[in-house]
């Protein structure tokens, strides 16, 4: 019986190399055949901003986020807490091709899976 | 039920505070290397009750007195832990 696995992403982009490494495993996961969940929370939902980091020589991270749905992952889940301790307007959040689901409460969310993969 | 492991101290960064953001009743809390300095006072780093475990090597490494509601274990208990317990998060930076 396929393992439910979940990328629990909590980094902001750029800064380490945390949110591109999860970001390749969620992509290499999907690949084999093993969808992950996604799970954006605390830092983890600055990925989900508009990006232009052209300026600091980095590709737009949020710009590969777009294969997400392409590879099979249709959901993205969001911490509404981080969201909104952050000041981000959680309902602006969009991604295309993708549906965006705000989670009140991600503990119980989380116990749902066999194995989550922190970033 | 979800195993939480943490490895950074309390204040040293947002990982007890996003762990505790996840935390479900019937949970179980490991606390190892810098995350053990919050066993000394766990009421004061809003600890939930109950399940709270320590690697009491890594106490005792930093002259850390476990607080009567921590449970102080040793690798062994710690895989004892891993296989009851499904998912594990790590919660390490």
């Amino acid at each position: 019986m396929a393992k439910s696995i979940l990328a629990l992403c909590r980094h902001a982009p750029y800064g380490n190399a945390l949110a591109r490494e999860g970001l390749e495993a969620i992509l290499a996961c999907a690949a084999m055949d093993q969808v992950p969940s996604v799970l954006f929370s605390g830092d983890g939902v600055y990925q989900l901003l508009e990006q232009d980091p052209v300026a600091i020589n980095e590709k737009s991270l949020r710009r590969n986020l777009q294969a997400l749905p392409m590879f099979g992952i249709e959901h993205i889940h969001v911490c509404r807490k981080s969201a909104d301790a952050r000041g981000i307007a959680a309902d602006t959040l969009q991604l295309a091709g993708a549906e965006i689901v705000l989670l009140a409460d991600t503990g119980p969310f989380i116990r749902g899976f066999d194995q989550v993969l922190s970033f | 039920m979800t195993l939480h492991i943490i490895n950074q101290s309390p204040l040293g960064g947002s990982a007890l505070q996003d762990c505790l953001g996840s935390f479900v009743e019937g949970d179980a809390l490991l606390l190892i290397e810098d995350a053990v300095y919050a066993a000394a006072s766990p009421a004061e780093h809003k600890l939930p009750q109950g399940q709270v475990f320590a690697l009491a090597a890594d106490a005792q490494a930093r002259g850390v007195t476990l607080a009567q509601a921590v449970t102080g274990i040793d690798e062994t208990a710690w895989v004892d832990l891993c296989v009851a317990h499904t998912p594990i998060v790590s919660w390490f930076r």
